[in-house]
């Protein structure tokens, strides 16, 4: 199996991603960590708490996968670990690990994955901040298409 | 008649009760938009000025699996999803 797709509460382990990736076939892996900054528009954060659609999101995740796969080659390998619930200052929030024969391939999976989880995927963002307010982010709208569609045949 | 129940995600959560479940019973069948409507009359309800209709007309329905087309019917009861629009990452 070359694809791990889970949205968890669990801290993201970066030696779970790092050792999935792991091919010895592949000459080239890309690591992408989002993490959760201090700042944001002009506020100081202080955490945030995420919310998703959990079996959704994963099959989102499994999908922009195969995406990523179908475009950039089979052999490539695909970890995408999105955190859920409440996370501090510094925590990681998403992990994208690609393996691939050769960098190209893995620069540019690794780009796709995180660009169309930001539109695609049905996790949902409140930030916390030092003054004691709350705001839920705004977002993308989805529609029928964005969930699922194959960017590959776009 | 079937029963719908929601469950609601993101910004739309401040209009969950573990109390008073958002579950509405309605005719069959029910096509997509007919049910954001019977939602929208539902939240207004029970929220009045204080329900934001902007971010429902934002949101789409989806079950499980997928999300719903415009087009599509409900014809038994189900849970469906509202889904507001997205910021993971």
């Amino acid at each position: 199996m070359n694809i791990l797709c889970r949205v968890t509460p669990e801290k993201i382990d970066p030696n779970r991603v790092f050792e999935f990736a792991c091919d010895f076939g592949h000459g080239a892996q890309t690591f992408f960590f989002g993490s959760v900054r201090s700042s944001n528009a002009g506020k100081d954060v202080v955490a945030v708490s995420y919310d998703a659609a959990i079996s959704l999101a994963e099959r989102v995740l499994r999908q922009l996968a195969d995406e990523a796969i179908s475009r950039w080659g089979n052999g490539l390998r695909v970890c995408i670990l999105h955190r859920i619930g409440k996370l501090q200052v510094g925590e990681i929030s998403v992990a994208i690990g690609v393996s691939s024969p050769h960098r190209d391939e893995a620069y540019l999976a690794s780009r796709y994955v995180i660009e169309q989880i930001k539109k695609r995927a049905p996790i949902w963002k409140k930030e916390f901040y030092a003054d004691g307010e709350t705001e839920w982010l705004k977002g993308h709208a989805l529609c029928q298409h964005s969930v699922l569609e194959d960017e590959a045949s776009g | 008649m079937i029963a719908i129940r929601f469950q609601l995600f993101g910004a739309l959560r401040k209009y969950e009760s573990s109390v008073n479940p958002l579950v509405v019973h309605v005719q069959t069948p029910q096509a997509v938009p007919a049910i954001k409507d019977i939602l929208k009359h539902e939240l207004s309800g029970r929220f009045s000025n204080l329900f934001d209709e902007s971010l429902l007309a934002a949101s789409v329905i989806a079950d499980q699996d997928r999300v719903l087309n415009g087009n599509e019917l409900v014809t038994s009861s189900c849970e469906l999803l509202v889904l507001p629009p997205v910021c993971g990452g």
